[in-house]
């Protein structure tokens, strides 16, 4: 398939390039007209994103990595234009099929601090993505913690420069498999702990603060050439302190300022899409009929997850005036620079190949790799660590997480114990204090098992019985961990002796905390982010 | 049954006075040993504390507040010496009964700033729970808020100095109604969002900064005459560093210095109850055995939610001289002057009368007057409030809670307006932005009715689904409400044309709310708390 003529393409073709319709409404396009290609020859988008919801024409999850592939390279290949195939993905594929890898977090590649692995662990996670078909992966993230209750394991950590180092090794290694990376959520600032999935959200940093912090990461991605950016939702009033309607500071996202400033100040002529408009943060600063027009204004290339009736509301508004045919053109050629470059004109599109027996195994060894360095021992009073594997018998993981895709990721640790010669059992909740007394009369390493919920707080009934009667016995034997945010550790187990941060769920991770607790390394992690809201005297 | 003399009790007696079992202790020895009278008969505590999950000797719930009353103060009467009846019902006792009342939050009573009403909420509530057999309630909370994230409505609010001010008249009213109050959570000051029920807390105050505003609410306590004092589990490195285990710091709950500042500084000389010794601020913060005897050796008269086991352990700690008699006999007599003040001693002990209907419907009164003054209009840029009556024929009632008890509260405000003439629905959550586009085509007014959940944020799908699509639609119509803590502004509707902070689900509380939207009144209430978390980082 040749790269189409501007010339060539009808309005509504273009005007269709630049949306990207969400995973609910594909299920439905998909259904309604039998399949990828007759929805996408009759509403006339640029691709669609690839989520754990994937359905075929007649509604069914299809059985294995390689049967998406093929349905979606076969759409792509009976299309006028080749589609993006987009996903997020960021804590790997797994979640799509077992078989495929759980991922490190970004968190753990910044407490890691390694270039080479960060690069490694880009280039097999998107070959992985490519067998599905995947093309233009939304990653990876490059905001910064900024506040304590804002940390996410998306993020690599707080200090700007160490973040700007890695994070173009991330994106490097991504595009070095043939894809475009997405450095994300520009502009970002991290000042603010609100999601704006559900709320508007901004950012009080003046502009030197932000030049001093996360312009120094957006600038590294400019430079380590990532093809396209994503725009935020949070607000940036020493940016644009416009108002969107009411008293709502108009979101960065809807910002031709802000878009600017990638532009101009930053020098990024690649593509840019805005974070998905059905967000609060977006949705309820607009008047709904507003909104994809803001936004394409304000200067974004795609908007992302629309529904099928973009393509009328855009096609009125360019031909009554209201979204200029110079902002469409300039648009559209920058969907099909990126198009080109990820190879969509160079004949057939194929999905990537599986990964061999050796690469699959070398990515297991560089997550394990990665978490080796990571894992920070945090608290390790009375030397309860390294355990004596000589003398460890039975262990007991209590895990404290409300997130049921986490006790699968528990079975690596109790695998992990095993292949030791270790008795591990994972225990669901501790009910009673009677329990645990029993529990550390009989086990002689007890392992709290961490993964909190929305903003790293725990509300589960049986999460919060856990940590009602958590450490009150066994302390001298007991390791608190968590494998997600490194917050835990101020929320709930100030109070542990022994308190380690994983920041990942993954197997590699599991394998590396029970070899470091046995004592095979030295846990030599730093933490990436602060571990109290405020400096607390001694 | 006259007052005990110290010389003609048994050790076993005088320690069994110091402790106070749990409800799960309480409903096991009540079942094993046939009753209230022979479970305390046999373990000789002091009293037993009451909530939704009592039950009478055969395992079943009384069926009604008479009958508990009768089943409790039958048992204290068959005793050598009668029981305390503890509870915790700062929401009301509706919990227990639903038949009682649901209670204007602290909260509510410190932005509608009214000693008055302070007063006779205080007295109406205690003679409710007094119907029950109750004769010591574990409150009011005078804990004043210091830190944005715990912004509890069980707590007055952050100034020191208008909290120190109704405070006396909620105990008053409380103890005129013939029960004590307590006071709690000594020492506090929450600059820490930490819940010591799950977590050690950290109070990093100076004695200077804790002198000029959480010490004066205690002061106030004192002198309005508060027969009791709950000690905290938070941790106050300023008061006592000395460390617990590992690098632990003491808590106050157990720290002499603490309990010292209380006694000498403040000069109390009530009675000292710890708070629950099994919630992990104060068990994780000891090698179990030795909890009771640290938390009793601080100065604490009363050890709370202690297993059977307490009686011999603290029997063998006075023998072996690790606890004093001296210790011991002061606790005692402490405990026995609590009882005597609250009539235990004087012939039959006897539950409240039930409330006449005129009291019944004070207490509405009151509730709905403190709601009037309270309610806090945060923002009503496009004046959508008042709406003209004339005008509104439906309103749908989004719920956005995970509390199961919600709807119920929610069904009252539904009844409020349909009173009115106006059709109400209430909306369990929000699936997709049609759904609202569409309610917000067929609705006059759309209220989005707030309580969040654990640390004031939501967690359950069905809540961020409602939040994820709220105000996409329809924003010109909507009122946006927190019937509790009133961060849900800034962490989820600072973008709301309309806000409200309502502080309490209590009918009163729902009624004046719809009253107020279509302008009976204008809105007074003052914020007792910050509602940004930046100021008070810049503070």
């Amino acid at each position: 398939m040749a790269r189409p003529k501007l010339s060539e393409m009808t309005l509504r073709e273009k005007v269709g390039q630049t949306g990207m319709p969400g995973p609910g409404v594909v299920r439905a396009g998909v259904q309604k007209y039998g399949g990828y290609d007759n929805y996408l020859t009759r509403v006339p988008f640029g691709g669609i994103y690839l989520d754990t919801s994937i359905v075929d024409k007649d509604g069914n999850k299809p059985s294995s990595p390689e049967a998406i592939g093929k349905m979606l390279t076969d759409a792509s290949n009976k299309l006028k234009i080749p589609m993006f195939v987009s996903c997020d993905m960021e804590y790997g594929a797994k979640q799509i099929f077992n078989q495929l890898h759980r991922l490190t977090t970004n968190m753990s590649v910044g407490a890691s601090k390694s270039k080479e692995l960060a690069f490694e662990r880009g280039y097999y996670f998107v070959r992985e993505l490519q067998t599905m078909g995947v093309n233009w992966p939304f990653g990876p993230v490059g905001d910064l913690v900024g506040n304590f209750f804002g940390q996410s394991v998306r993020n690599l950590g707080e200090d700007a420069d160490a973040v700007a180092e890695i994070y173009p090794y991330m994106i490097k290694g991504m595009q070095s498999a043939g894809v475009g990376a997405c450095a994300k959520h520009f502009p970002s600032g991290g000042t603010d702990y609100r999601d704006s999935h559900f709320c508007s959200t901004g950012n009080n940093v003046t502009v030197e603060g932000w030049n001093s912090r996360s312009r120094k990461v957006w600038q590294a991605a400019v430079d380590a050439g990532v093809m396209s950016f994503m725009t935020g939702h949070a607000s940036i009033p020493a940016f644009d302190n416009s108002f969107s309607r009411g008293k709502i500071v108009r979101p960065a996202s809807a910002s031709s300022k802000v878009i600017d400033l990638l532009r101009k100040d930053l020098g990024f002529d690649g593509l840019i899409v805005t974070d998905a408009v059905c967000m609060k943060g977006l949705a309820a600063a607009f008047e709904h009929d507003d909104i994809y027009i803001e936004c394409f204004n304000a200067g974004n290339d795609i908007i992302l997850f629309v529904h099928d009736d973009y393509i009328d509301v855009m096609e009125k508004a360019v031909l009554d005036g209201r979204v200029s045919m110079e902002r469409l053109d300039e648009a559209v050629e920058r969907v099909l620079d990126l198009k080109e470059k990820c190879g969509l004109f160079d004949g057939p599109v194929k999905p990537g190949k599986p990964l061999t027996e050796e690469e699959n195994k070398r990515f297991d060894e560089v997550n394990y790799g990665i978490s080796q360095k990571a894992l920070t021992l945090v608290s390790n009073e009375n030397n309860v660590i390294p355990f004596n594997p000589q003398k460890v018998k039975k262990a007991t993981i209590i895990k404290i997480s409300p997130d049921k895709g986490f006790e699968h990721d528990l079975l690596s640790m109790k695998e992990a114990f095993e292949n030791r010669g270790i008795r591990a059992n994972i225990v669901d909740y501790i009910a009673t204090k009677e329990q645990l007394r029993e529990l550390a009369d009989t086990e002689d390493i007890i392992v709290y098992a961490c993964v909190p919920g929305r903003m790293s707080f725990y509300s589960s009934k049986e999460d919060l019985s856990t940590l009602f009667h958590s450490l009150s016995h066994g302390i001298e034997k007991t390791v608190v961990a968590s494998f997600l945010t490194p917050s835990v550790y101020y929320n709930y187990f100030e109070n542990a002796y022994a308190y380690i941060n994983a920041y990942s769920s993954d197997a590699g991770t599991m394998r590396a905390f029970v070899d470091g607790i046995l004592g095979d390394f030295e846990f030599t992690g730093k933490s990436p982010v602060r571990l109290h809201p405020i400096p607390i005297k001694k | 049954m006259p007052r005990p003399k110290l010389s003609e009790m048994t050790l076993r007696e005088k320690v069994g006075q110091t402790g106070m079992p749990g409800p799960a202790v309480v409903r096991a020895g009540v079942v094993k040993y046939g009753g209230y009278d022979k479970y305390l008969s046999q373990i000789p505590f002091c009293g037993v504390y009451i909530d939704p999950s009592m039950i009478d000797k055969d395992g079943n719930k009384p069926t009604s507040p008479e009958k508990i009353a009768s089943m409790l103060t039958d048992a204290s009467n068959n005793l050598k010496i009668p029981m305390l009846v503890t509870c915790d019902f700062e929401y009301g006792a509706k919990p227990i009964f639903s038949q009682l009342h649901r209670i204007t939050t602290n909260m509510s009573v410190g932005a509608a700033n009214s000693k008055e009403l302070a007063y006779e909420r205080g007295y109406l509530f205690a003679k409710e729970v007094k119907t029950l057999g109750v004769n010591w309630h574990f409150g009011p909370v005078g804990d004043i808020i210091e830190n944005f994230f715990h912004q509890s409505v069980r707590c007055l609010g952050e100034d020191a100095d208008t909290a120190a001010e109704i405070y006396p008249y909620i105990i008053k009213g409380m103890q005129d109604a013939g029960i004590s109050a307590c006071a709690k959570h000594f020492p506090c000051g929450y600059t820490d969002y930490r819940d010591p029920h799950f977590s050690s807390v950290i109070n990093d105050t100076t004695i200077e900064k804790w002198t000029t505003k959480t010490k004066k609410l205690w002061k106030a306590a004192i002198e309005a005459g508060v027969y009791t004092f709950m000690t905290d589990h938070n941790i106050l490195p300023e008061f006592d560093n000395s460390c617990s285990r590992g690098n632990i710091i003491r808590p106050a709950s157990v720290s002499s210095k603490a309990i010292d500042l209380l006694r000498d500084d403040l000069g109390f000389d009530g009675l000292i109850v710890t708070d629950a010794v099994c919630m992990k601020g104060l068990s994780a913060s000891f090698d179990h055995d030795d909890i009771y005897i640290e938390c009793f050796n601080a100065g604490n008269d009363i050890v709370l939610f202690v297993h059977d086991d307490y009686i011999d352990v603290m029997e063998k700690a006075v023998l072996d001289g690790k606890i004093s008699m001296q210790r011991l006999d002061e606790s005692v007599e402490r405990i026995l002057d609590l009882k005597e003040k609250l009539g235990l001693f004087d012939g039959k002990v006897k539950a409240g009368e039930p409330l006449t209907a005129e009291e019944n419907a004070l207490f509405d009164k009151v509730n709905y007057e403190i709601a009037k003054k309270a309610l806090t209009l945060v923002a009503n840029e496009t004046n959508m409030i008042p709406f003209d009556k004339k005008k509104v024929k439906k309103a749908t009632i989004i719920k956005l809670s995970p509390d199961a008890r919600f709807p119920d509260d929610l069904a009252e405000m539904k009844k409020s307006f349909d009173k009115r003439g106006v059709e109400a629905e209430i909306i369990d959550f929000i699936k997709t932005k049609e759904q609202l586009a569409e309610i917000s085509d067929t609705s006059d007014i759309i209220i989005y009715a707030c309580v969040p959940g654990r640390m004031n944020f939501y967690s359950s799908k069905e809540d961020l689904s409602t939040l994820f699509h709220s105000l996409s639609h329809g924003i010109e119509k909507t009122v946006v409400a927190s019937f509790m803590a009133p961060s849900v502004y800034y962490n989820y509707f600072e973008n709301a044309y309309a806000y409200i902070n309502a502080y309490s689900t209590d009918r009163g509380t729902m009624n004046a709310f719809v009253d107020g939207i279509f302008g009976d009144f204008e809105f007074s209430g003052e914020s007792p708390v910050r509602l940004h978390p930046i100021s008070i980082e810049n503070k």
